[in-house]
């Protein structure tokens, strides 16, 4: 009996040994020196504002105020994501946008009423929520009439991560 | 002390957390029929006997806590080193207590009890192993009746390990005494009452059907091709499409399940679709759920038994639950990081392969250990296999996968204990006084 079950340990311990060298091998080679993900950064990875979303006939936007504005990047996969997040944003409705810093670059608006882009390079662990700050200056305050007493900063129109 | 302790600290965790709920899975737990139910009747009479959710919740945490701790306990049954013996028992815990198997016993679903009687079969299979004793043949006996009813995949998964008692106790012992005639009625009990009622399950599979085509069948072409010849609309297809592309309110299977032209298909032939898929492409059968990779680059590991063996059960929504939130993670056995994960894994692998392969100046006892450890090894690949045939599309292999995820990790253990032992063994033989000289 002991001869026939070391037949069947043999095979049972080289099937495995074999499947184990390739999961190795697939994560080394293939996740860690050739980058493959299993998940893609567009699904996994995505903001979340501390501000409202607004809606103009189904499109979603976010005011950010004046001074420091703190956006979190959330990664729901269990993968290591690398990536860049790109901002489209236009000016307050006084056009008085100063100067934009994000990750310690300077951002100004150039012709009246052009939208720009900030980017972002970030990398992000495994389930992580982590902070990015964008400080905004205006030059002076920027209030609309009625009840909403917000001094406005800029206007994200729409967000990209790649 | 250590298990008592981590017992009463899991029940009082559990006690302060909300039960969880699945909407669509969770209320058919309730409904108890003993033949033709969509649960197995075991689970069934337990949930509905017990009612409240809080109730089943705190039942599944003490089966939990006693299962793992007889096992860290049955473990110091064996001759081996008593620190070995006390490391595998902690080992044993820190699986046992992490939080993704915590998780589970949160859960009003099947999972919880699932894992319990796994580890109490094992444990029974270790006290077997020791003693054929009375106890143990019983012990094993009412582990695997328990396990086979409460998931309906159970019910024809315990055919492998009968059929290993039954070819040891032909090997063994013959018909000869009561202990071998007791294994023997045992066996065919089991055997004839959980195949009647899996047969009898009324748990219809179509929305697994529609899950399988549309996820993983229709990425290859020559299986879409057969999918398409066996007559299932391509209307299935396009609402699939059209449903997972943006939220409408259901989930895309769920779309396909209520179409009437799908169900036209499903009613008439259709219930057999996936049975007749495995006979005619044994490729799906025996390559594919290890590597499912290597017919589509739209697949990778993470679709395969390795990934969902690898990964575990919880995700970004469950690790943020009250019960994975509140209590201890274990980074060795289930590392929240994908890439480590499966680093880990395939070391787990490579030293129960090792364990089998090694046999040079083990004792009796240490080869028939290794016989054991195989044994598992092929049960926990069946339970593996039959749950990825019939299930473990992308979005649930976690689930679907996870009792595989947490019988590698214990048989690991086991691999690591008997390992430890038999470089002891070496270690004492080469210091001999004798053989110094």
């Amino acid at each position: 009996m002991l001869k026939k079950s070391r037949v069947v340990n043999l095979l049972v311990g080289l099937f495995l040994l074999f499947n184990s060298t390739l999961i190795f091998l697939y994560a080394v080679i293939g996740m860690k020196y050739f980058g493959h993900k299993e998940t893609e950064i567009s699904n996994s990875v995505v903001l979340r504002f501390d501000v409202p979303t607004e809606y103009v006939l189904n499109d979603s936007f976010w005011w950010l105020l004046d001074g420091s504005n703190q956006i979190k990047i959330v990664n729901f996969s269990n993968e290591r994501h690398y990536g860049r997040i790109k901002l489209n944003i236009s000016d307050n409705p006084c056009n008085n946008v100063e100067i934009i810093t994000l990750n310690k670059t300077n951002y100004v608006f150039g012709n009246q009423g052009e939208d720009i882009e900030l980017f972002h390079v970030f990398s992000i662990a495994p389930y992580e929520k982590k902070y990015m700050e964008i400080i905004i200056k205006t030059r002076n305050q920027c209030n609309v009439k009625g009840e909403d007493k917000r001094n406005f900063g800029i206007r994200i129109n729409g967000w990209v991560i790649r | 002390m250590i298990a008592i302790f981590l017992s009463f600290s899991k029940v009082v965790t559990v006690l302060s957390i909300t039960p969880m709920v699945d909407s669509y899975d969770s209320p058919s737990y309730f409904d108890f029929k003993f033949v033709g139910g969509v649960r197995m009747p075991g689970i069934s009479f337990i949930f509905s006997s017990l009612q409240s959710y809080e109730n089943i919740v705190l039942f599944q945490s003490i089966i939990a806590c006693v299962c793992w701790t007889l096992f860290s306990q049955i473990i110091f049954k064996l001759k081996y080193n008593q620190y070995i013996l006390f490391t595998t028992s902690m080992l044993i815990l820190s699986v046992g207590f992490s939080n993704q198997v915590v998780y589970v016993d949160g859960f009003i679903n099947a999972e919880s009890l699932n894992i319990s009687f796994i580890i109490l079969f094992i444990a029974s299979c270790i006290l077997f192993f020791v003693r054929q004793t009375l106890f143990s043949v019983l012990l094993c006996s009412i582990s695997l009746g328990f396990y086979a009813s409460v998931k309906s995949i159970n019910g024809i998964s315990i055919i492998i390990p009968l059929i290993f008692f039954a070819i040891f106790l032909i090997k063994k012992n013959g018909f000869k005494n009561n202990l071998s005639n007791l294994l023997a009625i045992c066996i065919l009990f089991l055997s004839v009452v959980s195949i009647y009622l899996f047969r009898n399950i009324d748990a219809s599979p179509i929305l697994n059907t529609s899950a399988l085509i549309n996820q993983r069948l229709w990425q290859i072409d020559y299986w879409k091709e057969y999918t398409l010849n066996q007559g299932f609309p391509i209307e299935g297809r396009s609402i699939y499409v059209r449903f997972a592309s943006r939220n409408l309110g259901i989930p895309p299977d769920t779309a396909v399940g209520q179409d009437p032209e799908y169900k036209e298909w499903y009613y008439n032939g259709g219930d057999k679709f996936i049975v007749k898929f495995m006979l005619t492409h044994p490729e799906y059968v025996i390559i594919a759920p290890l590597a499912l990779s290597l017919f589509s680059e739209n697949f990778d590991l993470s679709t395969s038994i390795w990934g969902g063996g690898a990964k575990g059960i919880l995700n970004y929504e469950s690790i943020n639950q009250d019960l994975a939130k509140k209590w201890q993670g274990n980074a060795i056995f289930w590392n929240p990081d994908r890439f480590t994960s499966y680093v880990s894994f395939s070391v787990f692998l490579a030293l129960i392969g090792f364990t089998l392969i090694y046999s040079r100046k083990l004792s009796l006892k240490q080869k028939e250990f290794q016989l054991l450890i195989s044994l598992l090894m092929l049960f926990a690949l069946e339970i593996s296999y039959l749950a990825w045939w019939f299930g473990s599309t992308p979005a649930d292999i976690g689930r679907h996968q996870f009792p595989f995820a947490v019988l590698i990790r214990v048989i690991f253990i086991l691999s690591v204990m008997h390992v430890l032992q038999v470089i002891l063994d070496v270690i004492k033989v080469r210091t001999k006084p004798s053989n110094l000289l």
